[in-house]
């Protein structure tokens, strides 16, 4: 008779990019159960945001994700926008597109990239990554910066984009079209990648609307939903884009769905780069002030979902900005996606989502009853332990140690 | 106007649950009490509605719980509000209805203090069980006078 056996992976793993803790409950090599427990990736968003200005808040949300560096402000300048009923022009709303789109490509090679490296595909990894690079270029030749642009401010952006920048940026399209279906060949065509993907990790369609999982994970289940269609922002109405939505659910389909929607990203940044040569005009519309009252702003991005609630007042600082990224809905769907598999394939499951826990532990800020702030400079405490140690073993015997 | 027909449409039914406070473009807030919500939230999941999230405020008269329903087909946000009070925190949980839910629930339930009647698994979802850790973070500390 097999017993139950509980098997811990993390909070630190080598197979996980940040700490979360999974109790995989076994029995033999069958998942029965999986808990998730989260916590580790706290900065006190929400609530460093009601102590800073509207204009500072973009800037504080745009590092909550290294990755996706711009869907954070662009949902929030979005939010923001609808609390004050701001009209953008039409350059800043291409510009801002543009933004997006070259994220999607680099932010899903990066999980192209990890996907293969966990099924031990390393050629692939290699690959993706390589690929990844000059888009990265091409951003920094942009916006300054191959991550945190710093594009966004309420009425429109901060930066124009450059027309000169048109044959770089058509090269590197060119080229990473080119590659792009390479890749999609080799990985969509290739048997063993088959044999390992196809059936594994199952979200079906009613989970995926019970969960009411985003973005990719929701559209490789079959569930149709895009910001980009169902609420067009930015430039979204005024390109042609299809969205990519397969019915299986399992990893395959979600590697499936990211590699068409880079294509598709592709054909949307030349859309903007050749439409932008013709448009002349202001890059953002002076804001004076945000009113009292509320606001949704939300953008599609990489992930999924990203949801941005703003309240103001009327003064110059939200008094509640609720974020929401997409890995918060997306990393529930586990309990219902591992269960009956193999412990071998639950890794890759858990990669499929393309999880991002800094975006979703974003919240807190602690206090203790005095009113100070706990670990909130974990420099000095490193110091005081430092000191500490001094005086407990004296400095040499301290370096012999280290 | 299209979607001031669908707006209708889908809130017909709720007539006399529900107290409209806002409508804009493409975003509606309407006031729900708080035995009503499950219900509510069921007939809003079941039209084929999305719940984003939920949020919470403090106000001066109490938590303010805000349910996000996006429409995915029209591009509207429909949002039922529950207030209440401060010194009785409760509301009936819809994650029963609703896996999606769990988790937000949790959170509000760890950070605000507000209880979820009969939720499925009632714990703390990102704060870890520490004495130094001060209890409902996001509440709003008020002097005495106020």
């Amino acid at each position: 008779m097999s017993e139950d056996f509980n098997l811990p992976v993390g909070p630190f793993h080598p197979l996980l990019e940040e700490a979360e803790y999974f109790k995989i409950t076994l029995d033999g090599e069958k998942v029965k159960e999986i808990e998730m427990e989260t916590g580790w990736m706290h900065r006190a968003i929400e609530k460093l945001s009601e102590s800073n200005t509207f204009d500072q808040t973009i800037f504080l949300v745009e590092r909550i994700c290294g990755i996706c560096s711009a869907s954070h402000p662009f949902a929030c300048v979005n939010a923001l926008e609808d609390i004050g009923n701001v009209e953008i022009p039409l350059r800043a709303r291409y510009i801002r597109s543009l933004i997006g789109e070259m994220e999607r490509i680099h932010s899903h090679l990066l999980w192209l990239g990890l996907a293969g490296h966990f099924i031990g595909y390393d050629t692939l990894w290699m690959w993706a990554w390589k690929y990844r690079e000059p888009i990265l270029e091409v951003i920094e030749l942009i916006t300054g910066n191959r991550n945190h642009y710093g594009v966004f401010r309420i009425g429109g952006v901060r930066k124009d984009y450059d027309i000169s920048l048109n044959t770089r940026v058509n090269e590197v399209m060119d080229m990473l079209e080119k590659k792009l279906s390479m890749v999609a060949k080799a990985a969509m065509d290739d048997p063993v990648l088959k044999s390992r993907l196809c059936g594994v990790g199952i979200l079906t369609k009613e989970d995926a609307i019970n969960y009411c999982a985003t973005g990719p994970t929701a559209r490789a289940s079959g569930v149709a939903i895009d910001v980009r269609k169902d609420e067009p922002y930015a430039a979204y109405d005024l390109l042609d884009f299809d969205i990519i939505v397969r019915e299986e659910g399992d990893v395959f389909a979600k590697t499936v769905v990211r590699i068409l929607e880079m294509l598709e990203s592709i054909k949307m940044v030349r859309q903007i780069i050749e439409r932008l040569r013709k448009i002349s005009g202001p890059i953002y519309n002076d804001v004076a002030e945000i009113p009292a009252g509320e606001g949704i702003g939300r953008h599609e991005a990489p992930r999924g979902e990203v949801f941005h609630y703003i309240r103001s007042d009327g003064s110059n600082r939200p008094i509640r900005h609720k974020i929401r990224a997409p890995s918060y809905v997306n990393i529930p769907t586990y309990e219902v996606s591992c269960p009956g598999m193999n412990l071998s394939d639950v890794m890759i499951t858990l990669a499929s989502v393309d999880p991002c826990y800094c975006c979703t532990e974003r919240s807190v800020k602690l206090f203790d009853s005095k009113g100070t702030e706990i670990a909130q400079n974990l420099l000095e405490l490193s110091q005081r332990k430092t000191d500490r140690l001094i005086d407990e073993l004296g400095e040499s015997e301290l370096w012999k140690l280290l | 106007m299209a979607s001031e027909e669908h707006e209708n449409d889908v809130l017909n039914e709720l007539k006399e649950k529900i107290k409209m406070l806002l409508s804009k473009k493409k975003r509606v807030y309407f006031k729900v009490e708080s035995e009503n919500i499950v219900e509510v939230a069921k007939y809003l999941f079941e039209k084929g509605l999305r719940l984003s999230t939920i949020s919470a405020l403090e106000n001066y008269e109490g938590f303010e719980l805000i349910y996000h329903f996006s429409d995915d087909k029209s591009g509207m946000y429909y949002c039922p509000k529950v207030f209440i009070p401060l010194d009785d925190p409760k509301v009936p949980s819809i994650a029963n209805n609703i896996a999606g839910a769990k988790w937000i629930e949790r959170e509000i339930g760890e950070l605000f203090g507000v209880v979820f009647v009969k939720h499925p698994e009632p714990k703390p979802l990102l704060l870890e069980d520490n004495p130094k850790i001060p209890k409902n973070p996001l509440r709003v500390k008020r002097r005495e006078h106020e």
